[in-house]
């Protein structure tokens, strides 16, 4: 296990004062300062990102991590799961004992961009043919929706449980992008914007940073730091981009794979867990990852309904933001913030329309 | 002393509701129309313009008083819409209006406030006493790309003031002013671009809500004194939503940035919008009342004004008043609305 000595979070939302630069240096250092690691003991940055690339013109973010942080070995992970990703990538570094510090800083930036650009790129999120064929990100969300909704007999409008819920549940986290209740008529009266999905029953895409200080348990004993939590397991599977060539859109198998994976690797019985961050950046996404993870093999509904107080307790993506390569490292500090002595938790985040999904668990500060 | 000695509006006659610009775009118009708070907004007619309307707002300003025209030395036209791109607006209405060859003009552009830029010029070219009399006029036929978002709101309307430094003619005395600007690139329209272009929400919280909730404040630090001491603020209407949220935002009252809602009946009239309200605000002043104008203006900046009614309000003669042209209406349906914007030609 590895302990995560240091935490940070930038608030989530429309960040107009902040350039992708100030979101790295002020997550970066904070997690540092929170961590009592000093730059000098950091052996390497992992940083997680998108679309710093087109919306900033930013190919290269380690020279902006040396120019904002001082630290010279850095390396970009790039892509929409990247934050969960990034963090398993700076354990393995670790296990393998190339490294003992390790700062994860997810970044995003996407109010630079007017809402029909933000459209555009995500469609860099689904396969090529799709994008071609004129479909977006949301359009391939819609399908899947469309398609659960018939196949269980509900209507769209039955899922509106589920961004009700998270945004009732966003309503403590001060790092929050909505922070308001959000009520069935307010959806319903939102326009599509991919039929049967609605504006406000969708996940924003918003500028936020959240970062995370890991290092050996070594380290951790050597310097007497006290974990905050410890990152157990993760696995990431991917699967075609393509919803024509899945064999079955409605469920996801790269969510279960890399459940499974990581799940099978923590060794922990079910019950211990205690936290759960998911994929809502619709309401389908995150049913059907719920599902998929094997929480409950149908009616994922009524599971999350009945689980409110484990299940994106931070307002998930729908009403915390989704600063798409911050989230999977928002996630990890969410999760490590709700667990106690011996409890577990899953930080679970798909790529774009559940092409791919990463799941980590993590241990309570005790466990 | 110096202040407004009179005041003017006029609104075109035509309307179009949100919901039939929203039915053209394929768009659910009730949710529009209550994200944005505008119902309908004013359409110019055919043969209308933001001189036209700058004049007859001055007319209305000028049939209230029994002013000699040859006074009026200074003329300022606040408009992002005039008729020439080289050739002023201002000069023209000097002439329209027949105040003789004596007077300096000139045309202001600051997005929506370049009304009250002209209107700061007047009262302090008055109060130095350069100047007798200034007339300010704030002018639009706003423009929007077809489709976009400012397509619902974009209006038409003209409000003029004039202002003079006789204590027997004031009858609302400036007591204060403050000004912010900064550069912030929130709406802007390039040398010959049709249409302005905007940054979507950034308009919003670094723009609108920085630039003119905090020219508010400053200005009642400057003037040592609490939302209390006003009674009514007239503040810049994009939609009805930013002037509602503005007035929350200050702890203002709702009844007493109400009458910025005129915008959710005839649109944002761009230069026209804070100042129809402050003449909507005048039409039903009583003497001892404070307001408080404030504008804001894109790119961006917000000129804000404390003013108090005196008792010659009562001897204001009549002339039409901002409300009854909200009442005068015709509505017209999208192609009716495209023909008379010059969409279609």
């Amino acid at each position: 296990m590895i302990p995560i000595i240091g935490t940070s979070m930038t608030k989530f939302g429309d960040l107009w004062e902040m350039s992708i630069r100030d979101l790295i240096k002020e997550s970066g250092k904070k997690a540092l300062d929170d961590s009592g690691v000093r730059v000098s003991e950091v052996d390497a940055v992992y940083v997680a990102n998108c679309f710093s690339s087109r919306a900033q013109g930013i190919g290269q973010l380690s020279s902006v991590v040396f120019e904002e942080l001082g630290i010279k070995n850095s390396v970009v992970i790039n892509g929409d799961i990247s934050g969960a990703v990034a963090i398993q990538q700076a354990a393995e570094s670790i296990k393998s004992r190339k490294t003992s510090v390790v700062l994860v800083i997810g970044a995003e930036k996407l109010s630079d961009l007017k809402s029909d650009e933000v459209t555009e790129l995500t469609k860099e999120l689904i396969d090529e043919a799709d994008a071609r064929s004129g479909s977006t990100l949301f359009a391939n969300w819609a399908l899947i929706t469309g398609l659960y909704a018939e196949q269980h007999n509900v209507k769209a409008p039955d899922m509106n449980s589920i961004p009700i819920i998270n945004h009732r549940n966003a309503k403590e986290n001060q790092f929050a992008q909505f922070r308001s209740e959000i009520t069935h008529e307010k959806i319903e009266s939102s326009p599509f914007i991919a039929e049967p999905l609605r504006l406000m029953g969708c996940a924003s895409l918003c500028d936020g940073a959240a970062a995370i200080v890991m290092c050996s348990p070594d380290f951790e004993k050597i310097h007497n730091r006290k974990a905050k939590g410890f990152f157990v397991s993760g696995a990431t599977s991917f699967e075609s981009g393509s919803l024509g060539k899945r064999k079955n859109i409605v469920h996801f198998d790269c969510a279960k794979e890399a459940f499974e994976k990581s799940f099978g690797e923590a060794k922990v019985a079910r019950e211990k867990i205690k936290a759960v961050e998911s994929h809502d950046i619709c309401a389908a996404s995150e049913i059907l990852s719920i599902e998929s993870m094997g929480f409950v093999k149908s009616n994922g509904i009524d599971f999350i309904k009945a689980h409110e107080g484990m299940i994106n307790r931070s307002g998930g993506l729908k009403a915390c933001g989704h600063a798409i390569g911050a989230t999977g490292v928002r996630q990890a500090i969410d999760v490590i913030s709700r667990l106690g002595k011996s409890e577990f938790g899953i930080a679970q985040t798909l790529s774009g329309a559940a092409s791919g999904c990463s799941v980590n668990v993590f241990g309570g500060y005790h466990a | 002393m110096v202040g407004i000695i009179s005041h003017g509006a006029y609104i075109p006659r035509y309307r179009i509701k949100t919901e039939e610009i929203a039915r053209i775009h394929g768009k659910n118009g009730s949710f529009i129309k209550k994200e944005l708070m505008i119902d309908e907004k004013s359409v110019p007619g055919c043969d209308e313009d933001s001189l036209t309307m700058a004049f007859e707002a001055s007319i209305n300003a000028l049939k209230r008083v029994s002013i000699d025209k040859a006074g009026i030395g200074a003329v300022y036209s606040g408009s992002e819409s005039k008729v020439y791109a080289v050739k002023p607006n201002a000069s023209i209405l000097g002439d329209m209006l027949g105040i003789g060859t004596d007077f300096t003009s000139a045309d202001m552009e600051f997005a929506c406030k370049g009304g009250t830029a002209g209107l700061q010029s007047c009262l302090g070219l008055s109060k130095s006493g350069f100047i007798k009399y200034g007339l300010a006029a704030g002018t639009d036929t706003a423009q929007s790309s077809p489709g976009d978002i400012l397509e619902y709101t974009a209006a038409a309307g003209a409000a003029a003031f004039i202002v003079g430094n006789e204590k027997d003619e004031i009858i609302a005395e400036l007591e204060f002013m403050h000004s912010v600007s900064s550069d912030t690139p929130d709406f802007w329209r390039r040398n010959m671009q049709l249409h302005p272009m905007h940054a979507e929400r950034f308009t919003g919280v670094p723009a609108y809500f920085r630039h003119l909730a905090g020219c508010a404040k400053k200005l009642l630090e400057k003037a040592k004194m609490e939302v209390d001491d006003i009674d009514f603020f007239a503040f810049h209407t994009p939609n009805g939503k930013f002037p509602s949220r503005a007035g929350e935002m200050l702890g203002i009252p709702k009844e007493k940035y109400d009458p910025s809602l005129i915008v959710t009946k005839i649109g944002n009239t761009y230069s026209g919008a804070s100042l129809l309200v402050f003449s909507h605000v005048l039409d039903n002043a009583k003497p001892g009342q404070r307001i408080m104008l404030v504008s804001f203006g894109s790119g961006a900046g917000s000129d804000g004004f404390i003013f108090k009614v005196t008792d010659n309000i009562k001897k204001l003669k009549n002339a039409r008043t901002v409300q009854s042209y909200i009442d005068d209406k015709e509505y017209v349906d999208y192609a009716q609305y495209c023909m008379m914007t010059g969409a279609v030609k």
